[in-house]
């Protein structure tokens, strides 16, 4: 009995001292001990291939006296666009890359029979074709395929001029258009003369064409602002390339809705744990969450920015250009992803960094506006800034019209502006796209516009239709 | 081998080590001096940084080892017009009906968002965020030789009893000033304090009182809960943060600063929200009257 006794007293006794070594041990955590943080890295979306990081503002195809223009949006630019990065990745020997200079290139333009151009803004870094060694930090600002008697090269433009040869026709044969989009460049001048209601445009070989301005002699337009319009002509200098379509350009007023994302996804995104991210509701319908370093606010309207002032990481030197685009398409995949249509719009230099913005196509047409797409600040690998309003296409709300004559839209720019322009009367033209335009503060719907863009002035939004500022 | 004499010895010595276990928890939670090699180290550690930081520790740390989740709270909703003439009854005491209640919107110390209300000497500014500070004077004065601390918290709670509507608030601490006495209060919520929603009532010797109270209402905690740092992580923090200043602190007065109080509750500052989650943090107190917070998942200081 006494022995029986003894061994259930060892047991419990052994048992009782695991338990309280077991206690002992986990119950205090040492002092710097803190919770493990859990980065969900999950992507909203897979990011994009390296050909879709950087895409061509168009594609211009030109084949004796006709060209052909192919914008964002369009399938045959998408198909254009996919066949070039085959033929420059997979066909064309990289290897024997090499640097070329000017009138090289001015003497293979002029032997060349075809040729198909993709200009682009923001540069392609050309460590995405090549190897980074030999690429560096070479930008590539335009592209150009040339057709030639048994010759077929391939120009990058940027800088520097490199080319490539293909090595046969079938190794380009996709790179012939297959629809057609008929389209004229603008000339290297125009000049507005508001006295004889004309509007005529000039190249460097001089007249090309007089046409009467809006609405016959005397012109609608300027009519109704002759009020304040100085006498004399006024120049529009164009200066770089600018192509427009020669058919007629249809669209049509759009209802938009917005993209739902998961909102507690996107939260576990920014933050290190969703615990530590505290939610405030503000009264204007907006949720804030904060770790009190981030802030990330969700607006009613969907609109969600995100502002980290102390980023975790203290290595903030600027990553090259390629491996900033790299890293910026991957912070796009990780907060709230990529949509179809999503292209990289701008990058510019910001001090420690750079900003980078995304733009979206609707119905073949750019949607634009201080509200539109998403921007992006990196700093050093960290994104300290985010803006992102994706908005989806909903119903239409008109039926289709024409838009105005892209002449009496910059008829209408220039007058709009004039009292910034008097000085010099005239302005320099960067860009004249039809688009489609995101009016602040009514993000409901989406107007198609021409946006003419002056160097002196910056960008102006155009009905498409009345021709009204937006 | 002998089994039985085996086993009385095997007896022996886990009842040793079962003792000597239960004295190293005992010890652990606090209720004795003996420290494991390891904690014995960290604690040296602190006391070490508190010494450089200018620093001593004049209250015993508190248990660490929790879990919690964030408060959520919303803004308290209130009749302006009821405040002041409760206040203005309570404390001006004056004979006869009520006087009219003002409101403005402008005037001297009325910053854009805020309205003034006036009742007879009693005036109540309602700041944007919620804040509301009172002002009036006192038919009652408190006698300015008030010595012992527990009289001096028995008047402070008298005061707000008397309150209608600070009825759930508790006297936190008080600060003797040049010009009379502070009392500080604090809500709390299922028993851990708020630290967000507080009163601060000044007393002046002429028996002039300003109460600023911010006052929450407290809805519940969020579901996800996560382990807060221990005291001493705070600690160690908040010296991080504090360091800079106390160099010049140090310079200027040439003598150490003593932590009189360190506690765990829920702070943030104000907002001006609709509904708002408040993190658990760990209250720092000072002898020289400041106060910090830092927050008790992060160990961010909460500015």
């Amino acid at each position: 009995m006494w022995e029986k006794f003894k061994t259930v007293c060892l047991i419990f006794l052994i048992i009782t001292s695991i338990l309280l070594t077991y206690r002992l041990w986990f119950s205090h955590p040492l002092l710097e001990e803190g919770t493990v943080p859990r980065y969900e890295y999950v992507y909203f979306t897979p990011p994009p291939s390296v050909y879709e990081i950087v895409q061509p503002v168009e594609a211009i195809f030109f084949s004796g006296d006709k060209t052909h223009l192919f914008r964002r949006g369009n399938s045959e630019y998408q198909r254009l666009w996919a066949q070039a990065w085959q033929v420059l990745t997979q066909k064309a020997n990289l290897g024997k890359i090499r640097r070329n200079s000017n009138s090289e290139l001015e003497t293979a333009l002029e032997t060349a029979t075809c040729r198909l151009v993709f200009p682009f803004h923001p540069a392609l870094p050309l460590a995405f074709i090549s190897d980074r060694q030999v690429a560096g930090d070479t930008k590539i600002s335009k592209i150009t395929f040339l057709w030639a008697e048994e010759n077929y090269t391939v120009f990058l433009e940027g800088e520097e001029i490199f080319s490539l040869s293909l090595p046969d026709a079938a190794a380009i044969e996709a790179l012939l258009p297959v629809k057609e989009n008929p389209c004229i460049p603008l000339p290297s001048k125009f000049i507005f003369n508001a006295d004889a209601g004309l509007v005529a445009m000039e190249n460097d070989e001089g007249l090309l064409e007089e046409r009467l301005l809006p609405n016959g002699s005397g012109s609608g337009i300027f009519n109704s602002n002759t009020a304040s319009l100085p006498p004399g002509s006024w120049e529009i200098n164009v200066s770089r390339e600018i192509f427009v379509e020669t058919g007629a350009l249809l669209a049509q007023e759009i209802s938009l809705e917005r993209k739902n994302i998961g909102r507690e996804e996107l939260v576990k995104a920014f933050f290190l744990d969703l615990s530590l991210a505290r939610r405030i509701e503000e009264k204007d319908g907006a949720v804030y969450f904060t770790d009190g370093e981030k802030g990330l606010r969700i607006y009613a309207s969907g609109l969600v920015e995100y502002t980290a002032p102390r980023p975790e990481n203290s290595f903030r030197r600027p990553l090259s250009y390629d491996l900033s685009l790299q890293k910026g398409v991957e912070s796009q995949s990780i907060y709230g992803g990529f949509l179809p249509g999503t292209f990289l719009y701008d990058v510019q230099d910001a001090g420690a960094g750079c900003r980078m913005i995304w733009r979206r196509v609707i119905n073949d047409l750019v949607l634009e506006g201080e509200n539109a797409g998403c921007e992006i600040l990196l700093e050093g690998q960290d994104v300290s800034f985010l803006r992102r309003n994706f908005l989806l296409a909903g119903t239409k709300i008109a039926a289709r019209r024409p838009f105005r004559p892209f002449t009496e839209a910059l008829c209408q720019a220039l007058l709009l502006q004039q009292e910034r322009l008097q000085e010099r009367e005239g302005a320099t033209l960067l860009s004249l796209r039809p688009v489609y335009y995101l009016p602040t503060g009514n993000e409901e719907r989406a107007i198609p516009a021409w946006a003419v863009n002056f160097a002196e002035t910056g960008t102006i939004y155009l009905h498409w239709s009345s021709l009204e500022p937006l | 081998m002998d089994f039985s004499r085996a086993r009385t010895v095997l007896i022996g010595m886990f009842l040793f080590l079962n003792i000597f276990l239960l004295y190293q928890i005992w010890q652990d939670e606090g209720r004795g001096d003996f420290l494991l090699p390891g904690r014995k180290e960290e604690v040296s550690r602190l006391e070490t940084a508190l010494g450089t930081a200018g620093f001593t520790l004049d209250t015993s740390l508190p248990k660490g080892d929790m879990r919690l989740a964030h408060l959520v709270v919303e803004p308290w909703p209130f009749d302006a017009v009821e405040l002041i003439t409760t206040l203005q009854a309570l404390w001006e005491k004056e004979e006869g009906p009520v006087p009219l209640v003002e409101g403005s919107k402008q005037g001297a110390g009325v910053a854009e968002g805020e309205i003034k209300y006036s009742c007879g000497g009693c005036n109540l500014l309602v700041k944007k965020e919620g804040l509301l500070v009172f002002t009036a004077n006192s038919k009652e004065v408190l006698t300015p030789e008030l010595d012992n601390q527990e009289d001096i918290l028995n008047i402070a709670a008298a005061i707000i009893q008397e309150i209608p509507f600070m009825q759930d608030f508790v006297v936190d601490y008080f600060q003797k000033t040049e010009k009379g006495i502070v009392f500080h209060y604090r809500q709390g919520y299922e028993g851990y304090p708020l630290y967000g929603g507080y009163a601060e009532l000044s007393c002046g010797e002429k028996g002039d009182r300003v109460l600023s109270l911010y006052r929450l209402k407290p809805c519940h905690l969020a579901t996800q809960e996560r382990e807060i740092i221990s005291p001493a992580a705070a600690l160690l923090r908040f010296l991080e943060a504090y360091e800079p200043e106390t160099n010049e602190i140090k310079q200027a007065a040439g003598e150490k600063k003593s932590i009189i109080e360190i506690s765990l509750g829920f702070y943030s500052h104000g907002y001006d929200a609709e509904r708002w989650e408040i993190p658990p943090v760990w209250r720092i107190r000072i002898d020289s009257g400041e106060v910090y917070y830092v927050n008790a998942f992060t160990g961010n200081l909460e500015r």
